[in-house]
């Protein structure tokens, strides 16, 4: 018996014309978005390439000067001595690195706890949470100040009032680490927990109704089930905090100024002050942006590569 | 309907526009029909300024016979760079712009924005100018700006109350006596109220060029910039009294006001310092926010490493007026500035008063008109402030991160200061001058001292 043959059918002709037709009217849709990017992104992209290897006012080419100027290689290998733009390199990896961490654990407990609370509360607390969403880092952080500020915030006040000393969260001990780093949780606190909510919600509950018939406990349900199920979601919530915690500008900026000692200064606030000083070389803020996107793009990378994630088994 | 309705949008967009631009305006009341526009960009600043500024613009507007019609243009600090470089790069460049010292060189006069005022302005005027201030706006031989006025980087300010509680009769004279005085008022105070006020983070980095020289006898470069000057005993001093005063527990661990040095005086006023190192124009916020509290504050000069006066102790920083190399109608913008500037010391001198006399005078003519006409309340201060800028240095122009090098320093020293005392100011002396041999490399020879 012969194979059937869609292309056999009398209406091929036909079908191949609209099939040629939607191609067209992709096409055409997809070009607005296409120009956009291309516009918006591709060519400035590449204009900030070309430009971190010139001049800013002459317009002449000095190749590697600017990125030689923030990142300071020479100097490293000649006295040891790291340039500020490495030092925040490194900040920013400590702070990805403990915010990362703190928020994945924190937010997958707490999406536990929101599963197992009743509609009323668990809705009451969603939208609490999530709140913080929609603030700004700014706005963060001038709440957090009128709590930690040392002239008059409110744990001094309280502290004081006790007859104790004021403490300085700006300079103290690990106080400016965690002046940058509880705001910065803060912010993300609610999306996350969301998104791993949505994630254990998705988990079918045959599997945890065929582990109890085994009699599995609560801890080898989580470990088994819960934990490997969720594995895509902790993908996407670790490369978003990733790239969003090496970019990470305003709460440091407002909290801390980037010190003391320059123990708090990321990347990009770094690169913000360059900006704003005359006597650097202007295009080096270019070619300190291109390195910042390059290194976010390799972390990234490494984050995929060592947590892989799974294609859905519906596509 | 439709009509309406675009009238409408294009209102609310020009308004919109008009708000995010910044953009206000002098020059109100009756045009001069047939005159020609001068547009000058101002920089906000406090609202006695922007008030001041104001009148004086209607002022010159109300002369109807000048040919000239003045149009002032105020920005947010933040927003005024970006205002400045986007009219230029438009072709729509303001004929006249606001420059502060510091900035003149590096962003105006080696980008050939600013047109020589020689021949522009008349010659008198030109020689008005300070000796102390007119090298701040002079390269290779030509005055690219006007002076409007210096700003003592920092000044002691002492509540007097708090001194006569603890027993001490005068203001320290050295830094040896500061820190005797810090340890007499330390006792008599009570919780969240500290001994003494100090720049401390960013404000470190610029708040102290006059402490530097004092001790050093130079600031962080020579002029050249191909010499780190820092391994001396100078900055060891300096380290050495920054660990002092943290070792001795006098100063706050972190900001008592909400923006840092530039409101410090207000810790005075309320109280959380019984004195502290603040800059001139402190003695505005005290007249204009705290006049009860005028005859409860002193002010002198900051203690010197020797104890004698007469030295320098705090930089001069401040703001100029340029005329646009780009402007068409160069020759009226220099009549601008010379109205409000040179040729009438009195019309001048009524910023000083508004100020306080906060600010310092930069003409020998309004100089001399203050110190004939000043109000007698304030004539102390005022002394206080002419003789601090008539001996500050300018603040030097090279890199920011030489400056943040020699604070980070003193911020190392300060929050480690219970370190042995020699031999972290030894390894901090040595990590300062390795970064800024770093930066030298970078920024090279200086090319306002190659100028002239």
């Amino acid at each position: 018996m012969a194979e059937f043959n869609p292309m056999d059918r009398p209406d091929r002709r036909r079908r191949n014309r609209f099939r040629y037709r939607n191609a067209k009217y992709a096409y055409c849709m997809l070009l607005p978005a296409f120009l956009l990017l291309t516009v918006f992104v591709i060519v400035p992209l590449l204009m900030a390439v070309v430009r971190s290897f010139q001049e800013y006012r002459t317009g002449k080419f000095v190749w590697f000067y600017n990125y030689e100027y923030v990142l300071g290689l020479k100097a490293l290998f000649k006295s040891g001595a790291a340039s500020d733009f490495l030092i925040s390199f490194g900040n920013a990896l400590l702070f990805t690195a403990v915010i990362t961490v703190s928020m994945v654990v924190l937010t997958f407990l707490f999406a536990l706890v929101l599963k197992n609370m009743n509609n009323r509360l668990g809705s009451v607390a969603k939208t609490l949470i999530y709140v913080p969403f929609f603030i700004s880092g700014i706005i963060a952080s001038i709440i957090f100040s009128l709590l930690t500020n040392f002239g008059g915030g409110l744990i001094n006040s309280i502290l004081i009032s006790l007859g104790a000393d004021p403490v300085a969260f700006e300079t103290q001990g690990i106080l400016p680490y965690i002046a940058v780093i509880v705001p910065t949780i803060w912010l993300g606190f609610g999306y996350n927990t969301l998104v791993m909510y949505a994630g254990i919600l998705n988990i079918p509950k045959e599997y945890y109704e065929a582990a109890s018939i085994d009699g599995a406990n609560g801890w080898r349900k989580m470990i088994h089930i819960t934990i490997p199920n969720m594995k895509n979601y902790f993908v996407l919530i670790v490369i978003n905090l990733v790239t969003a915690n090496m970019q990470m500008m305003e709460v440091p900026y407002m909290m801390t100024g980037g010190g003391p000692l320059k123990k708090t200064l990321t990347p990009v606030l770094y690169l913000f002050n360059c900006f704003r000083d005359a006597n650097r070389p202007e295009n080096s803020t270019i070619a300190g942006a291109i390195v910042v996107m390059l290194f976010i793009a390799a972390v990234n990378a490494f984050v995929f590569k060592a947590v892989r994630s799974e294609k859905s088994q519906d596509l | 309907m439709k009509k309406l309705l675009a009238i409408g949008l294009a209102a609310v967009t020009s308004l919109s526009l008009l708000s995010f631009a910044g953009c206000g305006g002098g020059g109100g009341g009756k045009v001069e029909a047939g005159a020609t526009k001068v547009v000058v960009y101002l920089q906000d600043f406090e609202a006695w300024s922007n008030e001041h500024m104001n009148k004086m613009i209607d002022e010159f507007n109300s002369n109807l016979e000048d040919g000239i019609q003045l149009e002032a243009r105020f920005f947010q600090d933040e927003a005024y760079p970006d205002a400045l470089a986007s009219a230029r790069e438009s072709g729509n460049a303001p004929d006249i712009f606001m420059c502060s010292y510091g900035n003149l060189y590096g962003t105006v006069v080696s980008h050939d924005y600013a047109e020589p005022l020689n021949g522009l302005m008349k010659d008198e005027y030109l020689d008005d100018i300070t000796d102390t201030v007119k090298p701040m706006v002079t390269f290779g031989g030509n005055v690219y700006a006007y002076p409007q006025l210096t700003e003592a980087s920092a000044l002691l300010f002492y509540r007097k109350d708090i001194f006569l509680e603890a027993g001490v009769t005068e203001p320290p004279k050295s830094w040896a006596d500061l820190l005797s005085v810090c340890a007499k008022i330390k006792p008599v105070l009570g919780k969240g109220q500290y001994t003494l006020g100090l720049p401390i983070y960013s404000a470190l980095g610029w708040a102290t060029y006059g402490l530097q020289y004092n001790a050093a006898g130079s600031v962080a470069l020579n002029d050249e910039w191909t010499e780190c000057l820092v391994d001396c005993d100078g900055y060891r001093a300096l380290a050495g009294l920054w660990y002092d005063l943290y070792a001795g527990g006098y100063v706050p661990a972190g900001n008592v006001t909400a923006r840092g040095y530039n409101d410090i005086i207000e810790g005075l006023c309320m109280n959380k310092l019984a004195m502290t190192f603040a800059g001139s124009w402190s003695i505005a916020e005290i007249m204009n926010s705290y006049p009860d509290l005028k005859d409860k504050i002193g002010v002198v000069p900051l203690p010197t490493l020797s104890g004698n006066s007469g030295e320098t102790t705090a930089s001069n920083g401040g703001w100029t007026y340029c005329v646009s190399s780009a402007s068409k109608h160069k020759d009226l913008a220099a009549k601008v500035l010379e109205w409000f500037f040179a040729e009438d010391a009195a019309r001048t001198a009524r910023f000083f008063e508004a100020a306080c006399y906060s600010k310092s005078a930069v003409t020998k003519s309004v100089q001399q008109y203050i110190a004939e006409n000043a109000r007698e309340d304030l004539r102390d201060w005022l002394n206080v402030v002419t003789e601090v800028c008539s001996l500050a240095i300018p603040e030097p122009t090279y890199s920011w991160e030489i400056s943040t090098a020699v604070s980070g320093m003193l911020e190392y020293v300060a929050l480690n200061s219970n370190a042995n005392k020699t031999t972290l100011i030894e390894q901090q002396i040595k990590a300062c001058v390795s970064k800024i041999e770093r930066m030298m490399e970078q920024q090279g020879r200086n090319p306002a001292y190659s100028a002239g």
